[in-house]
């Protein structure tokens, strides 16, 4: 290695070296013969002339020296520029389409990167794992944990070091020092950051008595000790005003534990009361466990999954449903934070796949143009001693500074997309900071492109060096068609991908239409909705919140230009959940509902329709009759066509607990809660005076612009109260758009994809018949000189390019149905075998490949025997 | 039989002649040529395209070494002398030189 650096470095001082010795030698020469009398100019031509090439000499005692080896690559890659400098167009359309293939898959496989594949910040990440019950002949894939189960899954299964549970949803409005500020934070065991393998930064981690005990303690994030607290040591071991208690800070953790995701702040001791273990009920819960050494996920799931099948033999009315018994998941805990974003992701990434892959056929359709342009050149040069390995390297090295420009292109293109596609990915997508051009993203972008220059190479590298010299060297235009197979292959490759692509892209875009079609069963129009949480130290009974909620909407309805307000416990869309079972009285089914606390005003002020009886009203009051209000689908589902009005029901939540009845005096429209594409449960609805809740949305019906009026109803809620902390302020129509992002980035990707495949599948297209074409102007003359018209010239072409289409779209329906079957979780009221999206990319293909052959076809139809005929002599 | 005409140095034995040349001295490249043609009265003839590669090949494995000087006619010349490693390769190319000419002579003279 040393060796050939310093011959590297010696180079030009040998070249210039041996230069003068050779002009020496000359000249020595010259001497010679004129002290023997020659005349000085007749010396010096004689002398040269016995000489021989001088350019010889040097290349010969060149290779002696030992690094030609690489010199001669270098030489290579010279030539291989200057080939690409002559040739600005096909250059700059090549590094075009190697760009954006190798820019659009970098930057999507950085999104995968960030949010998949990048090891979580925490100790042996690969060992951590979440895990989830399951129903899924039921229809719940999966739904969270409960107390009951965490307990049983510590002491029964065998694969786990240990399960910590988390309850993602605590509330905390801090107050004290300061503006009051709402935190997001968790409750968990005392287990979690061991399980994390997560020390504190500052302090101890609270203990499983001190948990079970429910202390007022709490473990600080590092952004909010810095923020709030301005990194004061101090802090540990003091109190701080949660929800209106003391709670004394025991740690502060380091910056990289943010479990579950990046927006939660502080934890507290998870507890909860010993009877809902024994009632088994309330799964809402978050397990993460570690697994043992050496335990494989398979493992590990067929343990979790034995100890279901146990508890449902042993507790069968909690782990049995009458469809079969409760499974778990177990699954690594980044892919299953990732769970609602990752079939999309993988679904983009196999899009910029296919686009990469259409950029690699069509660059190997112009490298197959060029080499057999070439031909001629290839075979004399072979004649003339040049080793077809020697060739067959050069025109590889000539096509390593387009691998270059390939991955320096597509990183920087990269990186702009990365911008955009930050923002457009949905704001729940776990790690969306974390999302970079990495090592491993740049180390994929230089694989990528080099793969895609070699794989582009590789056949015309072999038409190249393999064409027969005879062959070549007599080469006209009736025989120079060596490659024209290869690139048949590669045409009708290309519309085979791109047809999978316009196919899956045709799915998506109906997806999307149907889901424009669907109605949410609420309006957002003109609606303004915001979150507050009540602190309970302020407000000790339910009657003084109810009542305070009660002033608040009083006071927001004064407000000129609001239509009406109300507040509900969980806010459609903004994927929080409330969720359990409720059942009638003399029925004996039960029914899995969301379970939804509303005050008068928010149906009115959220569009929900009024199907039989009455909203709440301000009459509804704690000690009034207990009143409810059903959702038309379940009224279908409990009563079919009789009138549900006056019958009665309750909450259901296990068979140990018993809630009072309450009267049905109205039927709601049915709303879909969790957005338009999911029609998950009906709803039933009880007073927030009768069933009140600390944590309320608050909808605002407006006459304008919903975003125009956050002023004055901020205004109105610190008059009534200045310790109220008011977070997550949007329209409706912020929360709706959010909800489909996903969907909209995936179509209008893949579209763009299709878009741009269906581009290169054209001008592949056009490349092979115009080049055809070329080669056959000799033979259409001779056609058109014995009688041919035009007409029948130009359906040659065009059958040629019909031919070509048609195999493409044969091979491109088998890719399709496989292509479908990958996105059909993706997709949103279209099945895979929606007609209209097979037949929309084969009539683009036809008329993109009209399009492309056109041209080719008059120009042979004009083709002019006297001229074509003339060439060929030349 | 007529005069031998010109013949091309044999492949393998232009290291040998070379070797022998500078045994006499250092010498520059022309004059390598120029000797080994006197010495073989005009009947070898050294083609440059393998004299010059030959003369590096043999500075890269050490067997003799180059430095510029002044010719006798007061010409700027790079000129090659013999290393000691040089005078150990002479020995042995000389001796296997000697050996195939044996052999050569035998194998010639039993045919005739």
């Amino acid at each position: 290695m040393f060796h050939w650096f310093r011959a590297w470095r010696e180079r030009g001082e040998n070249e210039a070296e041996l230069a003068e010795e050779l002009r020496t030698h000359l000249a020595i020469e010259v001497r010679r013969r004129i002290d023997a009398g020659q005349d000085p100019l007749e010396a010096e031509r004689e002398a040269r002339r016995l000489f021989g090439s001088i350019a010889a000499v040097h290349e010969d005692t060149r290779e002696t020296w030992g690094w030609s080896g690489l010199e001669r690559t270098l030489e290579d890659v010279r030539i291989g520029l200057r080939l690409l400098r002559k040739t600005p167009l096909w250059t700059a359309v090549v590094s075009a389409t190697l760009i954006l293939g190798i820019g659009m898959s970098t930057g999507i496989f950085s999104a995968v990167h960030g949010v998949l594949l990048r090891p979580l910040p925490y100790h042996a990440p690969g060992s951590l794992v979440a895990l989830w019950p399951s129903a899924p002949t039921a229809g719940y894939e999966r739904f969270a944990v409960s107390a009951a189960l965490w307990q049983h899954w510590k002491q029964r299964t065998r694969s786990f070091d240990d399960i910590a549970l988390t309850r993602p949803i605590a509330n905390f409005n801090l107050t004290g020092g300061g503006i009051p500020e709402r935190l997001q934070g968790a409750r968990c065991t005392a287990n979690l950051p061991a399980v994390l393998g997560v020390e504190p930064l500052l302090g101890r981690i609270f203990t499983e008595e001190e948990r079970r005990a429910d202390a007022k303690v709490a473990l600080l994030s590092h952004r909010l000790w810095k923020r709030r607290f301005a990194s004061d040591p101090a802090i540990i071991g003091a109190k701080i005003q949660l929800n209106g208690e003391a709670y004394q800070v025991l740690a502060v953790m380091p910056e990289h534990f943010r479990y579950p995701s990046r927006e939660f702040e502080i934890w507290t001791p998870l507890f909860y009361p010993p009877q809902e273990v024994a009632d088994g009920g309330n799964y809402q819960y978050r397990a993460v466990a570690r697994l043992k050494p050496a335990t494989s996920l398979r493992q590990a799931r067929l343990d979790v999954n034995t100890v279901m099948d146990q508890l449902a033999v042993e507790l069968p009315g909690a782990y049995r449903t009458n469809r079969g018994n409760l499974r778990a998941l177990v699954e690594p805990l980044a892919e299953s934070d990732a769970n609602q974003v990752s079939g999309m992701l993988y679904a983009l990434l196999g899009a910029a796949g296919c686009l990469l892959l259409i950029g690699a056929l069509n660059l190997g359709v112009l490298l197959i143009a060029r080499v057999s342009a070439r031909a001629h050149e290839m075979a004399m040069r072979q004649a003339l001693g040049a080793a077809a390995s020697r060739l067959r390297r050069q025109v590889l090295a000539e096509l390593l500074p387009l691998a270059a420009i390939g991955a320096i292109g597509g990183v920087a293109l990269a990186f702009w997309i990365l911008r955009v596609l930050v923002l457009a990915l949905p704001p729940n997508t776990p790690r969306l900071d974390e999302i970079g051009l990495h090592p491993p993203v740049l180390a994929f972008a230089v694989a990528a492109s080099t793969l895609v220059v070699l794989l582009a190479a590789l056949l015309p590298s072999r038409v190249g060096a393999g064409a027969t010299l005879a062959a070549a060297l007599r080469a006209n235009s009736r025989t120079v068609t060596s490659g024209l197979r290869a690139r048949d292959v590669l045409v009708i490759s290309q519309i085979a991908v791109t047809l999978a692509l316009l196919f899956n892209g045709a799915l998506f875009a109906r997806s999307l239409l149907r889901l424009w079609q669907v109605n949410p069963g609420f309006s957002t129009e003109r609606v303004l909705t915001m979150h507050l949480a009540v602190t309970r130290a302020q407000f000790r009974s339910d009657r003084q919140v109810s009542d305070y909620y009660d002033r608040l909407l009083a006071r927001i309805r004064s407000i000129p230009g609001v239509v009406d307000a109300g507040m509900v416990n969980r806010l459609p869309l903004s994927g929080i959940a409330q969720t359990g079972g409720v059942e009638f009285e003399g029925i004996t089914d039960r029914y899995d509902t969301d379970w939804r606390s509303a005050t008068p005003g928010y149906m009115e002020a959220m569009g929900i329709p009024l199907e039989r009886g009455r909203f709440f009203f301000a009459q509804d009051r704690p000690d009034s009759p207990l009143v409810g209000i059903i959702d038309g689908e379940l009224a279908r589902r409990a009563f079919g066509s009789q009138d549900p009005i006056g019958r009665r029901f309750r909450i259901y939540a296990g068979p140990k607990l018993t809630f009072p009845w309450t009267t049905i005096v109205g039927v709601a429209g049915h709303i879909r809660n969790d957005g338009p594409e999911k029609d998950v449960r009906p709803q039933a609805y009880w007073p927030e005076s009768q069933r009140t809740q600390d944590r309320a949305a608050l909808v605002v019906k407006t006459s304008g612009r919903p975003e125009a009026f956050t002023g004055a109803v901020l205004q109105q809620i610190r008059a009534e109260n200045p310790q109220q902390p008011v977070y997550e302020v949007r329209s409706m129509q912020d929360w709706l758009t959010q909800t489909v992002q996903s969907r909209n980035l995936l179509t209008g990707v893949v579209a763009v994809f299709a878009a741009a495949s269906l581009l290169l599948a054209g001008l592949g297209l056009y490349g092979v018949i115009s080049y055809t074409t070329g080669l056959r102007l000799r033979e259409f003359g001779i056609r058109i000189a014995l009688g041919a018209r035009a007409r029948d010239v130009r359906s040659l072409v065009l059958r040629q390019a019909a031919r070509l289409l048609l195999w493409g779209s044969l091979a491109g329906f088998a890719l399709s149905f496989f292509a479908g079957r990958a996105i059909e979780s993706l997709l949103f009221n279209v099945s895979v075998s929606d007609g209209f999206s097979w037949l929309v990319g084969p009539v683009l293909l036809a008329l993109c490949g009209f399009a492309a052959a056109i041209a080719p076809a008059r120009r042979a139809a004009s083709a002019d025997p006297a001229e074509t005929l003339r060439a060929d002599c030349v | 039989m007529p005069p031998p005409e010109k013949l091309d140095v044999l492949k393998g034995t232009l290291d040998l002649l070379i070797l022998q040349t500078l045994q006499w001295g250092p010498q520059h490249g022309h004059g390598i040529g120029q000797a080994i043609r006197a010495k073989s009265d005009n009947i070898l003839q050294v083609e440059h395209g393998s004299l010059y590669p030959a003369l590096h090949r043999l500075r890269r494995r050490g067997w003799i070494e180059s430095e510029w000087g002044v010719s006798d006619n007061n010409q700027m010349a790079r000129f090659y002398r013999l290393t000691a490693a040089g005078k150990g390769q002479l020995t042995l190319e000389d001796e296997k030189w000697k050996l195939l000419v044996r052999a050569m002579t035998r194998v010639l003279r039993s045919q005739s």
